[in-house]
């Protein structure tokens, strides 16, 4: 074999090995930082069509960092707040015991 | 056949080993559930203190009349937020290693973990109920300065 050849065999296992530890290096921080958690690409995980058609829920109100404080701008404000409460609201009884409960899982007798 | 169990769990163990199948298809379906409760209440509880209580307090020290009210209720809810990422990433965990342990062949050790799964729910539960109080009391705080100005 030529030194040319074997250096290039030298760089493509040295290529794999990086590419595997950067790979493992990405799936720990994944899974660690809890990310995995949040990730609604993964099987099991996709958002409804109910959710996919609904609007951007965040909205576009963001209050005014500077400027005078009016009785106007305070009722903007309450209003848009009142917006955001409505709709955490929608969830019911977010992570409440009766999921996880003997009754819940059908394990009640 | 259950050997070496708490006597008190073994009633619990016995329904886990002639019920797995249907236990552990429920438990996906919360997971599930609880992804999506996650991913909507924490966006909306960002925009909370992202577009609503940051930007408020800005304004009233711009206009001197921050008070230390507003500066907690700020604090909490950032203190309370990272609270309920920190809980809901260790809930998931265990309840992954609980969906992880086979039912049929260890049914006591599966109810056992079932119960410190259940413990931290409850610490996300509980995080998610001071996020909206705190938003309450920030409702008032505004509500207040109203008559103020």
């Amino acid at each position: 074999m030529t030194k040319g050849g074997r250096n290039l065999i030298v760089m493509g296992v040295a290529a794999i090995v990086i590419s595997l530890a950067t790979t493992g290096t990405a799936l720990t921080i994944y899974r660690e930082s809890g990310d995995i958690y949040l990730d609604r690409s993964r099987p099991g995980y996709l958002p409804d069509e109910k959710e996919v058609d609904e609007g951007d829920p965040e909205g576009e109100f963001e209050f005014d960092k500077t400027g005078e404080l009016t009785e106007a701008a305070l009722d903007e404000y309450l209003d848009a707040l009142e917006v955001e409460i409505t709709a955490i609201e929608e969830v019911e009884k977010p992570f409440s015991a009766e999921a996880l409960s003997d009754e819940g899982l059908g394990l009640g007798k | 056949m259950i050997t070496g169990v708490n006597v008190s769990a073994a009633p619990q163990a016995e329904l886990v080993q002639e019920r797995c199948d249907a236990v552990q298809n429920r438990l996906k379906v919360v997971q599930r559930d609880d992804a999506r409760a996650r991913i909507y209440l924490g966006r909306y509880y960002e925009t909370i203190l992202d577009r609503f209580i940051t930007p408020m307090n800005m304004r009233l020290a711009e206009n001197t009349l921050l008070d230390v009210k507003f500066t907690n209720n700020q604090n909490y809810f950032v203190k309370t937020r990272e609270s309920f990422m920190i809980d809901y990433t260790q809930y998931q965990r265990e309840l992954e290693d609980l969906t992880a342990t086979d039912c049929k062949k260890e049914p006591e050790v599966f109810y056992r973990k079932l119960e410190q799964v259940r413990g931290w729910r409850k610490s996300v539960e509980e995080d998610v109920a001071k996020l909206r109080k705190l938003t309450d009391e920030n409702k008032e705080l505004v509500t207040g300065l109203k008559g103020r100005l």
